[in-house]
């Protein structure tokens, strides 16, 4: 079965060409997975033929198998705008509950997802953070609180689905300023000045001795 | 010559030397009155709001409102006390805190530019100076005077007008901000404008506190006329 797998994908990946128009014509397999018809179903029946597998195993096996080749293999770039993965919100921020919701279901595993990891060690989290089942099946999401101490960027933390599925969700991170702001030049604020206080002071300590003389020779040409 | 009557003199010039002294360090620097501080029931109910809310606004949020794209924040009307304002775009210091325009453009604000535009869901930051030594008051000289009830108008980029409500106003010693309360994401649209507060430090050249005022989002103005 997984060889039949892999012997098919492997088979169709040569002729990725013939199948990547999404105008091919398909069918409606028993499960109601979309089959492309002609060649691929020639090709599929040949290498069944070959692995002298039953009727049956080529039922199961096939419309997981034949509907991969159904999806355009795409250059590695465009898994960044992966329509499957969604972060909320985008940019997050530090200290911000950030959800992730995957859509594991894609035609290129083989079958439905019953459960997804989310990997979160390069957001300084744990590495195995369990997701929970979304609305729909083979959705899955979950919410974490981005460190503190986490800084500013792109991050790219990984989902894996238990049917193989590998999504990457790629989210920026936003700086939060940690000081407070300096917003004013104090022209027209009270005064809190050390040196000020401290030339006053020294301003009225000479005052005050000056007096003292001053009161001095006073009371002493007084008593002549 | 008693004792007493010699401290008595001593008194007596010690409060001549005052009397001279001090009106003229005061005039020096009392050209203007100080910038009006939010009173303290309002800081308060700031604080009240952040604790409980975990930063987001009290009161109920309008259902029908969607938040706004992203688009830069370009001027800024707040009809309470009469500013009208130019916005432009400034990130981070090197120290961390949000930049400020320069002090020789003490009219203009700015917005803290990694961070969501006001109308996004989060909190958008607005940053203006209180004085400056050139002009005396500044832009956001009278911050402090807004209430709960007050609007902001922020006109964007895309020529659309987003509409902020206050509900908060609270004066924060700076070495003890609260950037969480402040900067933390908000689920709804919520605005901060940031100014200087409190007695200033002569020595640093900087102010002890800032003036925060919290702002939700309400809303769009009539694009056409602008507020």
């Amino acid at each position: 079965m997984i060889y039949l797998d892999v012997k098919l994908s492997s088979a169709v990946v040569g002729n990725d060409l013939a199948f990547a128009d999404p105008a091919a014509g398909y069918s409606q397999g028993r499960w109601g997975i979309p089959i492309p018809g002609g060649r691929l179903m020639r090709l599929a029946s040949s290498v069944a033929a070959t692995a002298g597998l039953t009727m049956a195993a080529l039922a199961s096996a096939a419309p997981v198998a034949l509907a991969s080749a159904a999806r355009p293999h795409h250059s590695p770039s465009a898994v960044i705008s992966n329509p499957d993965v969604s972060v909320t919100p985008n940019p997050s921020a530090p200290g911000t509950a950030t959800t992730f919701v995957v859509l594991c279901n894609s035609l290129t595993a083989g079958g439905n997802a019953t459960a997804a990891t989310l990997n979160a060690s390069t957001l300084g989290l744990s590495s195995q953070i369990s997701m929970q089942p979304g609305t729909q099946p083979g959705e899955f999401e979950a919410t974490v609180n981005l460190p503190q101490t986490i800084g500013p960027g792109s991050f790219s933390p990984t989902i894996s689905c238990n049917n193989g599925v590998t999504q990457t969700a790629t989210f920026d991170v936003s700086a939060v300023p940690s000081q407070a702001p300096a917003t004013g030049g104090g022209s027209t604020s009270t005064v809190t000045d050390g040196r000020l206080t401290v030339a006053g002071l020294g301003l009225l300590g000479i005052a005050a001795g000056a007096g003292g003389v001053v009161l001095r020779r006073h009371r002493s040409g007084r008593r002549i | 010559m008693s004792t007493r009557r010699r401290l008595r003199d001593a008194l007596i010039a010690v409060a001549m030397a005052a009397g001279i002294l001090v009106p003229f360090v005061g005039s020096s620097t009392l050209r203007w009155s100080p910038p009006p501080l939010p009173p303290a029931s309002v800081a308060l109910s700031g604080a009240k709001v952040a604790a409980g809310t975990r930063g987001t606004p009290g009161t109920g949020r309008p259902s029908l409102i969607r938040p706004m794209a992203r688009s830069v924040p370009t001027s800024l009307y707040i009809p309470r006390i009469s500013v009208r304002a130019k916005i432009i775009s400034l990130g981070l210091t090197p120290s961390g805190a949000a930049a400020v325009p320069p002090l020789s453009t003490p009219f203009l604000t700015s917005w803290y530019d990694q961070g969501p535009t006001p109308g996004q869901p989060g909190t958008s930051v607005i940053l203006g100076h209180v004085d400056s030594a050139r002009v005396g008051p500044a832009i956001f000289y009278n911050l402090g005077e807004l209430r709960p009830g007050d609007l902001i108008y922020v006109t964007l980029e895309d020529r659309q007008t987003a509409v902020f409500r206050v509900y908060s106003a609270a004066l924060y010693l700076k070495a003890d901000f609260p950037t969480r309360t402040v900067y933390s994401y908000t689920s709804w649209p919520t605005l901060r404008l940031i100014t200087c507060g409190g007695e200033f430090d002569r020595a640093t050249g900087h102010y002890l506190g800032n003036t925060v005022v919290f702002a939700q989002y309400i809303g769009q103005h009539a694009a056409a006329n602008g507020p």
